[in-house]
């Protein structure tokens, strides 16, 4: 009779231990990614509306646009490319040269003949200077709504929304590269160092403070604050930090003159440095890792970089395309 | 509900000394030098009623080879990159009844896993060539976290055949979230010419509770046995950590982190055994035991990302002694097979194990 007693209690205690196991059980389900899709690089060519691209930005509806030079513009859905040029769209050129999206939506389309703006709805507009022929370089949508253009021998003009300016000094009539800080100051690439704007003045910076070269052609403020500075010469990029210091990193590339066509940052805070010549470079912080046709990318001219809405890398080819790459898992 | 969960199990935990003190069962026969001298082939799985059972082992451990998603074997040795990893044990288990007892266990690892050097040149101003070696060591030390469980086993006098069901959970007390590096900078040459050595820390703590369910079912035929088990630990919950960015500045490493989330694999393990009694004080075994986990994921840049499913099937030749009434010793040795995304180990384990009835009359 105890040995029933007992072992009735000890089979009961046994089901509630495993009843409070089974209770704390539950768990939500997930759709997973697949850690095999990710470190993956994909050439893409077919589909294209042309193989030499200049600029790559997303959009607020998470439409990835491209610029191509001589072929217009498309944009890529995350499923195919849709193709806008002179035939098709009221685009002012075929022969775009940079893009970037206005905090309200707007699609900014620098091309070698002027401003071309697709808005949200679909529709065109567009800016050409009445006398010059306006080829723009560069175009940075501010987080303040303000449009900024640079380009070739004109100085650079401001949008507000309202009114257009133009600010011309022979020592920044070439910008090259534009990008903002977080403070709102504008830093303009320029042929003849750089000119960080306040919007009331100027101050410039040369090789003589230390920059690598004074031919600026791409910018970046990343997330740590670091404006990045690539230009054409000089065997590093510099950058300046949150205390407006100036340094200098190496890329390891051996080149005793660099040419950075375009700088990005991932998700994780990687670098991207798109090189003519020494192919593509990520920096992860520490040691910067080439990608060139040794190593089994496309080739050594790249002009662009950008992300789709999935954070898929997207690299614009001089010649060859875009090529994507899947952040690996780490 | 985390707080009632744990109450649940600890209150459940703690009530079973109580059931024993209020219990009668019928004694096992045998006075305290025979229970505890039974050979494994007479043994049934738990402790006997009363019996305190003490256990401390070691397994030395070394990473000679990996297998990746397709099942390809790699020789770390041959790439210069095998480890060692120490894994200490302790294991308490005490017979509440003769079918009914607890059990707790922890372990402490320490392991470090290095990763193939990698080469960086870069042609210098002056025509020569600068060179960055980078070096990469994680390294894993601490306490895992401790194991709470109940087990009761079938039928309550033992026959020729024993069944034990055993569940329990690994409380969260060890620390899970990785430290901060300690990367370095050597053998600085130039600004471009320096080694990197990555040093990233790990823990062994779960950092979440994980729930250990296993089922074991034992038979005799004279001096044979055959023992099959099925282990599964399975997570409660997902769990936060940290990951750590690393950054060189002016040759100064800087380092930053960022929380993610996880939620840990279920492992599951089948383990089927075959036992040969040689004599009263030896029993020579090989196990065949098939090791996987599923169903974890990890956060990284805002995804989830699933885990590799891993696969290690191994062979594990295994010797019992009794040494004396009181002491035996196990010792066993792995032999990694194939496997899927997984470091196949080699790995010999010894444990002494301590027996007595420090409170039962007989």
């Amino acid at each position: 009779m105890t040995l029933m007693k007992s072992g009735i209690i000890g089979r009961a205690s046994g089901l509630i231990f495993l009843a409070a196991i089974l209770f704390s059980c539950k768990k939500e389900s997930y759709t997973l990614l697949d850690p095999a899709g990710a470190g993956i690089w994909s050439h893409y060519t077919t589909g294209l509306p042309g193989n030499q691209v200049r600029g790559i930005t997303l959009d607020h509806q998470g439409l990835m646009w491209v610029a191509f030079s001589g072929a217009g513009i498309a944009s890529y859905d995350g499923d195919s490319f849709t193709p806008y040029n002179i035939s098709n769209s009221q685009i002012l050129s075929n022969g775009v040269t940079c893009l970037d999206v206005r905090t309200n939506g707007d699609l900014y389309i620098g091309t070698t003949d002027g401003i071309s703006v697709r808005t949200t709805d679909g529709s065109w507009l567009y800016y050409q200077d009445p006398v010059n022929i306006l080829y723009i370089y560069a175009i940075k949508c501010k987080a303040n709504g303000t449009v900024v253009a640079g380009t070739s021998g004109y100085g650079f003009l401001t949008y507000d929304g309202t009114n257009i300016y133009q600010y011309y000094d022979v020592s920044y009539k070439n910008v090259k590269a534009i990008e903002e800080d977080i403070s709102g100051n504008t830093w303009l690439g320029t042929d003849n160092g750089l000119f960080k704007w306040t919007g009331s003045g100027f101050t410039h910076y040369t090789t003589a403070n230390g920059l690598p070269t004074n031919n600026i052609t791409s910018l970046l403020y990343d997330s740590k604050s670091r404006l990045w500075i690539g230009g054409y010469g000089g065997t590093a990029v510099a950058w300046i930090d949150a205390g407006g210091q100036l340094h200098t990193q190496s890329l390891f590339t051996g080149s005793a003159d660099l040419y950075m066509k375009d700088i990005y940052e991932d998700q994780r805070g990687h670098i991207w440095f798109a090189t003519w010549y020494d192919g593509l470079i990520e920096f992860d912080g520490v040691v910067p890792h080439s990608y060139k046709v040794y190593n089994g990318f496309p080739e050594n001219d790249v002009n662009a970089a950008g992300q789709d809405k999935d954070g898929n890398m997207w690299f614009g080819l001089y010649s060859m395309g875009l090529e994507r790459y899947t952040i690996p898992i780490q | 509900m985390k707080i009632y969960r744990y109450f649940t199990l600890s209150a459940l935990l703690l009530a079973l000394p109580v059931m024993h003190l209020c219990s009668q069962d019928k004694q096992v026969s045998g006075d305290k030098f025979t229970l505890l001298t039974i050979p494994f082939n007479q043994r049934p799985l738990n402790p006997y009623k009363g019996q305190l059972q003490l256990s401390a082992g070691y397994e030395f451990a070394v990473r000679s080879q990996s297998f990746d998603a397709d099942g390809n074997k790699t020789s770390l040795k041959d790439l210069g990159i095998a480890s060692i990893g120490h894994y200490y044990f302790m294991d308490v288990r005490y017979g509440i009844t003769d079918f009914l007892e607890i059990e707790a266990n922890m372990n402490y690892l320490k392991s470090g896993t290095r990763s193939e050097t990698v080469y960086y040149y870069a042609s210098n101003p002056l025509g020569g060539t600068d060179i960055v070696p980078v070096y990469s060591l994680d390294e894993t030390k601490g306490f895992g976290d401790l194991c709470l469980s109940g087990a009761v086993r079938l039928p309550f006098d033992y026959k020729w055949f024993d069944v034990r069901i055993s569940a329990g959970c690994f409380l969260p007390v060890a620390r899970y979230k990785p430290p901060v590096p300690s990367s370095t900078i050597t053998d600085i040459m130039s600004a471009n010419s320096y080694t990197v050595n990555y040093h990233n820390n790990f823990k062994n703590g779960y950092g979440v509770p994980v729930l250990h369910l296993s089922a074991t079912a034992k038979a005799s035929f004279s001096k044979f046995t055959m023992v099959a088990c099925y282990t599964v630990d399975d997570p409660v919950k997902e769990g936060t950590s940290l990951r750590w960015t690393q950054a060189l500045e002016n040759q100064n490493f800087t380092f930053s982190s960022t929380p993610y989330k996880y939620l840990l694999a279920r492992k599951t393990e089948i383990d089927a055994s075959v036992h040969y009694q040689a004599a009263g004080w030896l029993d020579l075994n090989l196990n065949a035991c098939l090791f996987r986990t599923a169903k974890g994921w990890t956060e990284y840049i805002g995804k989830k990302f699933s885990d590799p499913e891993q696969q290690l099937i191994s062979l594990q030749p295994g010797i019992e002694i009794q040494v004396s009434p009181l002491v035996r010793i196990y010792e066993v040795v792995n032999l990694p097979l194939s496997g899927k995304d997984i470091y196949g180990p080699f790995y010999v384990s010894t444990t002494f194990s301590f027996n007595l009835f420090p409170v039962r009359k007989f």
